[in-house]
């Protein structure tokens, strides 16, 4: 009996012995570097694929973004069978604030910034020999992207108002006005601009144009927004703005086949059938100035008119892009100069005119007469320009016009003036 | 303190000075009465007395009396007692029946203990070789437990061939974590995962619409699917932590515990089983009444209508494409028998089944060999093995943001479209879609395959017995490896495939998971009978368990010709998940008997692990339960009433955070050939904690009539703390969600059995029984906002995580815009039937399932409305003011972002079971074989044969989200499923 309690009480000591000594390893994440590895130090070797990175995820819903800014400016019809709010919520006003179309889109933008954030992050706690000239580039091109992303979600929401500063995931700032949230990234844009200026470029660069160059541009629409014409001309002087050249010349997103790269799906083929489909806006089509070859960008169905969502039959297919591959446009020339034409309207109208001339004979339209710039020609030329992205909602609410140069196709249809805040926002 | 060497000096002091005592010594042998084989283990007491002997494993028996006469008790578990009285020393030989009462089995209580049932203080359920699968069989082991024991809801995510269930055990247990038992078989952890095929959502793009990315949609099976349900003679089930807190932090979604089945000494039987039947689909909607002027008036497409009336080319697609019937094949052969020292039990099976689809169906092939080995009387060595070979082709089906899926697709043809193909196999496009049905269906694979073996090994040994103490040690290792390959394959001519469609030219998919499994475990038991009144059963135990998943997918597009090799293609693309995590715990637990009067019981289990945020901190989980059977105290009066236990139980157990939980980890990407990082849509929490269950339980058992009939009633509460919740977060943070230990919910349940051996006489009998159980949920605590779990979002229904409301509630807008609760998948209550007849040599024994209440999101009508095609479309019964048909009440509804026509009643009735045997008399096999077949049964049977509900499409058990652990019930255009008829022989050699 006492032997027996012995040998109970030894074997019980050694059981938890052994699981008091034995130690386990603490899990590893096996699966991929975590965001701390960056945000802790930056190094070089990790530099360009956090750059690749941000340029890479800066196309994520980027095709939900263009289509639901496009479908609320009317430019064109987004009909998908499996999710008719395309024809539901965004054409009759009334929006879900925990539905796709700007959850999305909104997540994927600010995920961008975060991955900005988290370079500049790592860049102030960086143990590598960065010059003053790198470190410079490399806050240039944070910021510069920062600015874009947060612009494109501004555009969205409109005087809801965003954050801008958001660097601290656990301390977000306050929702700041329009007004306000445009300054910050103007201010943004201009400081990334003059550490662009003295460091130069950052590798890798995937968008066509330098990433000052580029600063320039956005900065030009960003000013034209607020209003600041002197801004805007003065940033285009050190874009890549070119009256002589390209009217595609610009920054771009590029989409490839490969293996683990994205495809442009802003690309649906001729013919679409009705189980995913963009149809141009008949307005679009029947407004067009004889000849104005920018109608190109629509093209009739040759398999007959599409029916959707009661919607008057869909006669042209919108086909900017002609395979999966194709880029997509951040910012172009032709976009520039209208923005030089629109700061120059009231105070140099001949060089408006000069400027709206360009696109025109671009577009195999004669000149306009003398004194014909006003805010009309403006809004046309811009609407058939920059036909399909993301511009003329933005561009009707800023003049006013949206009650009324939206065109209600169904009884039932309304305007969206502007985004809600996601739901998740906790607003 | 060698105890047989002490009973060998013993006897041999008997035989050579038997005149030198007072007492006699009395020896003997036990047979259990079942198998005709001795009986070790069993207890033989002299009535009165703290004297008795436990035979050995001869089944032999020494005691020595001091008076006669003298009356000897004699039990063994799961044996009805015997007394036996002696005038004088003598031999006594006694077999032992095996007991039929119900409440005399065994239910597994700790990792090395058992207790009878009458003592148990849990309702532990269990299910017997005979309630699993000798009715009718089925496709797979989840599959076979539905209906079959109270507390559970089983839910088939489709009828797709090769599984995919979800089993919740009492409610929802977890949010965002593992919400599915445990499942242990002979000791073996087995792994349950449902890994993904690559590939899929490339083609569906069903994660593409903004519903989470972290679901699978793909409908995968989950991998307990590959047991076979012929191999186990019981399965009992720990339905939440104050039974199962002793497995600790894997426990707190239930754990189910299999036994497979063992050989018995004695002849060598030979069992062969042959089922053919077939399948097919329950329930298909028909289609909308076309004529050439509705067809005119929706399409404009009269004339194409009145051209195919006209060429006889009208067609029924739904027929096409789920009209099969699939045939079944289940081969069974079984080998037992042993001898003294060796006993083993193996078995071949091959099950093939064709599904209700063409080109899907499944295929199993299992080996089983089970052996146990005597190495002397106090050493005991078993080893279980099962080798799985499985194939399930599964098609393609679910949601889809690209109407690609037969299923979504088939939705968008109308019947006078021309899919088949023409003279030389060309398959036309589809006309209003963008994909061919017929087409996909005849060339698409997608396939899962299995090579798995499991095994486990046990050496128990008895370190010391004598008639007060016995101590034993059991050393127990288990192994469960798999390699599972999944094969997506899309040939380039289909018409999605086509690179001016946007297609991407063909798409191969090769994906590999390498998933090993061990399991290591070391437990010390100690009984001790004091003073013939209170039985002490010790135990404490080490266990370790290690897990590796390693899962390879190569996605190929643009193939060359249409090869399918991954390497043959212009685009190449590679993702790789591993994972590896170390679990490690200790338990003690100490279960006190008194008289059987009043069984108590406290254990304590602490466990550590590599996937908490630190690796070597402990948690604990404690339980505590007694058990009164008031029958045995002394002032019980009711004669009647043989048993009448009164029980409480309370446990503590833990569920891991899912693996990556701790970490926030970039994924990567890349752009015009340069590789980058990205971030994650989820933040990680290097903190979290195991989220952890406090179940109490209490209940009483009652027996009448020396059990003839026999009642259970148990009420629980259940609360699960710290829930592990991939919580919303401020998307403009850069993480759209994080993970967080942020919340606390409750399950309240009551369960009740009623069973009656209504008639029990030579040539007949009837056996019914009748269970009802429900169960309530309540988020009571949420530290972070409400957010949406499964769904597509409040316009069209989705389940929603909310303080105070229910776990499994499903919200959406009303008509007037408001988010509104409009369900909840939680059904009202449960209900199951089971009926055994027997006339001479006949049985028929059904089971009916009723599911009242719990509701679901039916999104298949809708696509059908939007496709035209629904059945209903031109029906007036849905607007409430009836201006409009259906089709365009739903459409109305839902361009209003009204989601309400959307969630429907998944009520439904089943006749889940019925079987039909008949056994030839054994005259009639004497005289047939002569005396080379001991056994033929014949017989008919059928799963699903009836299904009673007013849901408006296949099934209302189904499940786009797959086992997710909230939110089963959503349906988009899922694989329908299936009812099976079957015919069986059986022959025993």
């Amino acid at each position: 009996m006492k032997t027996l309690n012995k040998i109970k009480a030894i074997l019980f000591v050694l059981i938890l012995l052994v699981v008091y000594s034995c130690s386990i390893e603490d899990g590893r994440n096996l699966n991929g570097p975590q965001t701390n590895s960056i945000s802790e130090g930056l190094s070089r070797p990790e530099l360009p694929q956090v750059v690749s990175g941000i340029l890479a995820d800066m196309r994520d819903r980027l095709h939900t973004q263009r289509d639901a800014m496009s479908v609320v400016g009317r430019d064109y019809w987004r009909h998908q069978s499996s999710d008719p709010r395309w024809t539901g919520d965004l054409m009759t006003g009334t929006l879900d604030d925990n539905a796709f179309y700007i959850t999305t889109p909104y997540a994927g933008r600010y995920a961008v910034v975060k991955q900005c954030n988290l370079l500049l992050q790592g860049l102030e706690n960086t143990t590598e020999a960065f010059t003053d000239a790198e470190k410079a580039a490399i806050r240039g091109f944070a910021n510069t992207i920062k600015a874009h992303e947060l612009l494109t979600i501004l555009t969205m929401l409109d005087d809801n108002g965003i954050r801008t500063d958001v660097a601290d995931s656990e301390n977000l700032g306050p929702f700041e006005s329009y007004d306000d949230a445009l300054s910050t990234i103007i201010n943004l844009l201009n400081t990334a601009a003059t550490d662009l200026a003295s460091g130069g470029d950052v590798a890798p660069n995937t968008l066509g144009v330098s990433y000052l160059e580029f600063n320039r541009a956005l900065t030009a629409r960003a000013a034209a927004y607020q209003g600041d014409y002197n801004l805007v001309l003065t940033a285009l002087a050190d874009s890549f703005m070119d009256f002589n050249g390209d009217l595609n010349t610009g920054a771009y997103f590029q989409f490839s086949a490969g293996g683990g790269d994205a495809l442009n799906q802003l690309f649906f083929a001729l013919n679409s059938t009705a189980a995913n489909a963009r149809i141009a806006h008949p307005d679009f089509v029947n407004s067009a100035e004889a000849g104005d070859t920018r109608l190109g960008k629509a093209v009739l169905r040759t398999d007959g008119p599409l029916n959707i969502a009661d919607l008057t039959p869909g006669t042209h297919d919108v086909y900017i892009y002609q395979s999966s591959s194709d880029p997509v446009g951040m910012i172009r020339n032709e976009e520039l100069i209208l923005l030089y034409a629109e700061a120059n309207m009231m105070s140099s109208p001949s060089d408006a005119e000069m400027a709206i001339n360009v696109v025109r004979s671009a577009a195999g339209l004669g000149d306009v007469a003398p004194g014909g710039v006003d805010e009309d020609r403006l809004l046309y030329e811009r609407r058939y320009s920059l036909f399909a992205e993301g511009h003329r909602w933005i561009d009707l609410r800023r003049y006013n016009r949206l009650i009324a140069e939206i065109t209600i196709d169904r009884p039932g249809d309304g305007v969206v003036t502007k985004f809600p805040i996601p739901q998740n926002e906790g607003q | 303190m060698n105890d047989t060497l002490s009973l060998k000096l013993l006897l041999f002091s008997f035989i050579l000075i038997p005149l030198l005592t007072f007492s006699q010594n009395v020896t003997g042998k036990i047979m259990d009465g079942s198998t005709n084989q001795p009986l070790p283990g069993a207890n033989v007491i002299i009535k009165g007395t703290s004297t008795g002997a436990t035979t050995d494993f001869d089944g032999n028996f020494s005691l020595n009396v001091d008076n006669f006469p003298a009356t000897l008790v004699i039990s063994s578990l799961g044996f009805e007692t015997v007394e036996e009285t002696l005038t004088e020393a003598r031999e006594v030989n006694i077999t032992l029946k095996e007991s039929a009462m119900a409440l005399d089995e065994v239910v597994i209580t700790g990792l090395a203990t058992s207790v009878k049932r009458s003592n148990s203080a849990n309702a532990v359920a269990s299910v017997s070789a005979e309630e699993l699968n000798g009715r009718t069989p089925s496709q797979t082991l989840d599959g076979a437990l539905a209906g079959k024991f109270v507390g559970a809801q089983i839910t088939a995510a489709s009828g797709a061939p090769g599984g995919g269930f979800s089993v919740k055990l009492r409610g929802v247990t977890s949010i965002n974590g593992n919400g599915q038992p445990l499942y242990i078989i002979d000791g073996v952890y087995v792994n349950n995962n449902s890994v993904f095929a690559g590939g899929l959502n490339d083609v569906s793009n069903a994660a593409g619409g903004g519903a989470s990315s972290t679901d699978s949609q793909d409908n995968a099976s989950n991998r307990i699917a590959d047991i076979n349900p012929d191999d186990i003679a019981t399965i009992e089930i720990l339905k939440g932590a104050s039974a199962s807190a002793i497995y600790g932090s894997r426990a707190a979604a239930g754990v189910v515990i299999i036994t497979t089945k063992k050989g018995k000494q004695g002849k060598t039987k030979i069992r062969f089983s042959q089922a053919v039947g077939w399948n097919e689909a329950v329930n298909l909607l028909g289609q909308r009444n076309w004529n050439a002027n509705l067809a005119e008036s929706v399409y404009g497409e009269g004339d194409l209508y009145t051209a195919a009336q006209n060429a006889g080319t009208l067609r029924n697609y739904e027929d096409e494409i789920y009209g099969e019937k699939g045939f079944i094949s289940n081969t069974n052969i079984s080998l037992s028998g042993g001898n003294e020292k060796t006993s083993f039990f193996g078995s071949f099976t091959n099950n093939e089944e064709d599904g209700i689809v063409k080109r899907t169906g499944a295929e199993k092939k299992s080996f089983r060999l089970n052996v146990d080995h005597k190495i002397n009387d106090n050493i005991k060595f078993s080893v279980t093995s099962n080798y799985i070979r499985s194939s399930s082709d599964r098609g393609f089906f679910n949601n889809d943001n690209t109407n690609t899926t037969i299923g979504v697709s088939l939705l968008f043809t109308r019947p006078w479209d021309d899919l088949f193909p023409d003279s030389n196999g060309n398959y036309p496009d589809h006309p209003a879609n963008s994909s061919n049905q017929i087409h996909t269906r005849d060339v698409m694979t997608n396939n899962e395959f299995t090579s798995r073996l499991i095994a486990g090994g046990s050496l128990d040994v008895n370190l010391f017995t004598n008639d007060k103490h016995k101590l034993k040690m059991i050393l127990r290792a288990g192994i469960d490896t798999y390699t599972l390959k999944t094969t997506v394959f899309f040939p380039r001519d289909l018409q999605f495939m086509n690179p001016a469609v946007g297609g991407v030219d063909g798409l191969s998919s090769d994906g590999t998971t390498l998933n090993t499994d061990n399991n290591f475990s070391a437990f010390l038991v100690h009984k001790f009978n004091m003073n013939d009144n209170v039985d002490f059963t010790t135990q404490a135990g080490v266990t370790n368990e290690q897990f590796s998943q390693n899962t390879v997918r190569v996605t190929s597009r643009g193939l060359i010709a249409s090869e399918t090799n991954v390497d043959q293609a212009a685009n190449v693309g590679v993702d790789q998940f591993r994972l590896e995590q170390e679990d490690m715990g200790f338990f003690v637990q100490e279960e006190v008997n008194y008289q059987d009067k009043i069984i108590a019981t406290l254990g304590l289990r602490g466990d550590k692990s590599s996937n908490n945020g630190d690796a070597n901190e402990f948690f604990y989980y404690p339980k505590a339960s007694v058990a009164f059977n008031l029958q045995n105290f002394g002032f019980w009066s009711f004669d009647n009433v043989n048993q009448f236990k009164l029980r409480a139980a309370y446990g503590e157990a833990g569920n891991f955070a899912p693996n990556g939980a701790l970490f926030t980890t970039y994924t990567n990407s890349i752009i015009g050939g340069n590789v980058g990082i990205i971030t994650p849509t989820t933040l990680g929490d290097p903190s979290i904690q195991p989220e952890r269950q406090k179940e109490f339980e209490v209940g009483l058992d009652a027996g009448l009539f020396n059990n003839r009939i026999t009642l259970e009633y148990s009420y629980y509460n259940k609360k699960v703390e710290d829930l592990i919740l991939q919580a919303d977060n401020e998307p403009s943070s850069g993480f759209s969600f994080r993970w967080a230990n942020a919340g606390s919910l409750e399950n309240t349940g009551h369960e009740i059995g009623l069973n009656a051996k209504v008639f029990d006489t030579e040539d007949f009998s009837w056996n019914t029984s009748i269970s009802w159980f429900r169960n309530k949920s309540e988020i009571t605590e949420l530290t972070v906002n409400s957010f949406d779990t499964q769904g597509f979002g409040t316009g069209l229904g989705t389940f929603r995580i909310e303080e105070g409301k229910s776990a499994t509630q499903i919200v959406g807008n009303d008509s007037n815009g408001n988010v509104v609760v409009l369900g909840d998948a939680e059904p009202d209550f449960q209900m199951t039937f089971v009926n055994d007849f027997r006339y001479k040599d006949f049985t028929l024994s059904f089971l009916w399932h009723w599911k009242k209440g719990g509701d679901n999101v039916n999104l298949s009508r809708l696509l059908s409305d939007f496709g035209g095609t629904s059945a209903d479309y031109d029906a007036t019964n849905l607007d409430p003011s009836g201006a409009l048909n259906n089709g365009d009440y739903r459409i109305g509804a839902f361009l209003g972002g009204n989601a309400e026509p959307f969630v429907e009643d998944a009520s439904y009735l089943k006749l889940r079971e019925i079987g039909l045997y008949y056994a030839i008399p054994s005259k009639t096999i004497e005289k047939l074989f002569k005396g080379n077949v001991t056994d033929v049964k014949i017989g008919l049977s059928g799963k699903n044969l009836i299904n009673i509900f007013d849901y408006n499409s296949y099934d209302p058990e189904v499940s786009n989200f797959g086992s997710a652990a909230a939110g089963v019930g959503i349906e988009v255009a899922p694989f329908p499923s299936s009812k099976r008829f079957m015919f069986h022989v059986s022959i025993g050699l």
